[in-house]
């Protein structure tokens, strides 16, 4: 039997283990949140300073003296919300067939799906990238949109059948019986009742566009530049002595807050019932 | 593998239209398949016929067989790149699950302010990689960092962790660890709260230890996910570019150059688009061949299982 003291120890155990971790995860990420209120000689005083009246000195800096960081933050919510648009309008029907429709092409259409999701985003951009400049794509909105919409339509295809299979198909018929055809019964209906799965595939794919590096990194130019390529620039500023880390910081913490609001919010369902989001890379 | 055309209740509903259905589920897939076909499946075909190409961005390419791929298996900056790219996986997905796996454990004792806990151990997954670069760099920076403050109040020395060859490579690993470590959880912390309680009140009353229990209940059950989780992430780590690219540039002196910053320099340095091509289809194949397995069960997973409902 383990008696009380024991216990008493486990417990304490548990504490350590769980503020360890926490630490190592959220320390790094707390600390750049609270370096970024601080001015800048108080980010490196030799003894790091844990006490410190907050002041916005960062945040005025970037807005007087950093417009083109703003227009790269306006740049990366165009995209965002584009791509989440059109990721409903291109996943729900093909939700929808796999779930509710019968075809024989299914078979191999959803292999497809999954195959190429495979391949990794960098080498697609080696044949792609002659004919995006060919096409003079390079440094557009369409072509950051439609890249982050192909590499998040299978894991949101996958998202919302898995939502659609959970909606009983009673409810279909039931609407069929009360006057509906298919498509009034999906509107009206099929479409309520799936509305957390369209949440959660957007979410995927504003974190993904959001946070993106890869893709912006290679077709986007000085129009269409997204806050995580002028925050890359910034760094480079940084390393040379031209810029503050405070600004730097302050950037990185206004590009980072809102997905972390998102996490927040949602790390219930993150971790109680979207397995499928241990699938996104 | 199941036969979607022997889902019964499937044809039972809406089987009078079955015709007219098929035709309308198909038009329903057409913007997904077409979208994939189009960005990945095409240039991805095109990419497989441009390695056997010397072909540089403006110029017309010109067939030149083999050739790519020989020069690839001779270059030892290529071959490096697989090795130190292979030993960047093994190392990161070893962690990955290690630490995940303790974490997801340790989570299971639920805590008061629970979900707070459950946020602050995710959140890493949430940054993006120039802003974990940013992060990181600070922390990490040789005069100023906080990594290295501690290391020398304590009495050890600073440490070049973003400037000597082997501290680079070890960054990289730890920055990636720390980043994708989450994923993890999200997959064994939901999996281990399926294990139902009973299983560990039995083997309690059968004198079992912790560590016993753990080694012939949580384990075993766990496997599964562990296998799964183990699979995909090591096909993600075969790709990353955005985190080593912003933490280092594949430096100093190519100490974390992956295979995709070869791929980089490569194509979008060099403008050796051919070469570029080769380097993208050994890619592909190297994480068919991790993949294969997956594949099959995903389908199986999300796509097999018609009779819901």
């Amino acid at each position: 039997m383990v008696s009380t003291r024991q216990k008493h120890s486990i417990r304490l155990l548990h504490w350590i283990l769980l503020l360890f971790f926490v630490f190592c995860a959220f320390g790094p990420i707390f600390i750049i949140i609270a370096s970024s209120f601080k001015v800048d000689r108080e980010i490196f005083t030799y003894v790091p300073k844990v006490f410190f009246r907050p002041v916005l000195d960062n945040y005025n800096q970037l807005i007087s003296e950093r417009e083109d960081f703003f227009r790269a933050l306006m740049n990366s919510i165009i995209v965002t919300v584009s791509a989440s648009v059109f990721i409903v309008l291109f996943c729900i029907p093909a939700a929808y067939s796999y779930s509710r429709l019968y075809s024989r092409n299914f078979k191999w259409s959803s292999f497809f799906i999954i195959l190429v999701r495979m391949f990794p985003p960098i080498i697609i951009m080696v044949p792609l990238y002659p004919v995006i400049r060919a096409l003079t794509l390079n440094d557009t909105y369409v072509i950051l949109v439609l890249l982050y919409v192909t590499f998040q339509v299978s894991i949101s295809t996958m998202l919302l059948k898995a939502f659609l299979d959970d909606i009983p198909k009673e409810l279909d018929e039931q609407a069929c019986i009360d006057g509906c055809n298919r498509l009034t019964a999906f509107i009206y209906v099929i479409l309520p009742a799936m509305a957390p799965g369209i949440i959660a595939a957007v979410v995927f794919i504003s974190v993904f566009s959001w946070n993106d590096f890869t893709f912006a990194f290679l077709v986007s130019g000085t129009q269409t530049k997204t806050t995580p390529i002028i925050i890359m620039e910034m760094q480079g500023l940084v390393d040379e002595g031209l810029l503050n880390w405070g600004t730097v910081f302050s950037a990185s913490v206004i590009q980072l807050v809102p997905i972390l609001a998102f996490i927040f919010l949602l790390q219930q369902k993150l971790v109680s019932g979207f397995t499928l989001g241990a699938v996104k890379g | 593998m199941i036969d979607h055309s022997s889902a019964p209740e499937k044809t039972e509903i809406y089987g009078k239209k079955h015709r007219k259905d098929n035709r309308i589920a198909v038009l329903l897939l057409v913007p997904v398949v077409g979208v994939l076909a189009l960005v990945i499946l095409i240039p991805g075909i095109i990419a497989g016929g441009l390695s056997f190409f010397s072909y540089r961005l403006g110029q017309a390419p010109a067939f030149t067989g083999l050739m790519n791929y020989k020069y690839l298996f001779n270059n030892s900056d290529f071959i490096f790149s697989i090795v130190r790219n292979l030993l960047f996986v093994g190392i990161v997905v070893f962690f990955q699950l290690f630490l995940g796996l303790i974490i997801s454990l340790v989570l299971v004792r639920k805590f008061p302010f629970q979900k707070f806990w459950v946020a602050c151990l995710l959140a890493p997954m949430a940054v993006s990689p120039s802003v974990a670069a940013v992060i990181w760099r600070y922390l990490l920076n040789y005069n100023i960092g906080p990594v290295n403050y501690i290391l020398s109040s304590a009495g050890f020395p600073r440490i070049e962790w973003l400037t000597h060859p082997v501290f680079a490579f070890v960054s990289i690993c730890l920055v990636y660890i720390w980043q994708s470590t989450p994923h993890i959880i999200i997959a064994l912390y939901p999996a281990r709260l399926t294990i139902p309680s009973t299983l560990y009140e039995a083997a309690d009353i059968d004198g079992a230890n912790t560590f016993q229990s753990f080694w012939t209940i949580t384990l075993p059950l766990l496997k599964p996910v562990i296998v799964i989780m183990a699979i995909f992430r090591t096909m993600i780590g075969f790709r990353n570019f955005g985190l080593v690219w912003t933490l280092t540039r594949g430096g100093p002196n190519n100490a974390t150059e992956l295979i995709s910053i070869f791929l980089y320099n490569e194509g979008f340095r060099y403008w050796r688009f051919g070469s570029a091509s080769a380097v993208a289809v050994i890619m592909v194949l190297i994480t068919l061949l991790i993949s294969g397995k997956y594949i099959r069960m995903m389908q199986n997973n999300t796509f097999g299982s018609q009779t819901h409902a």
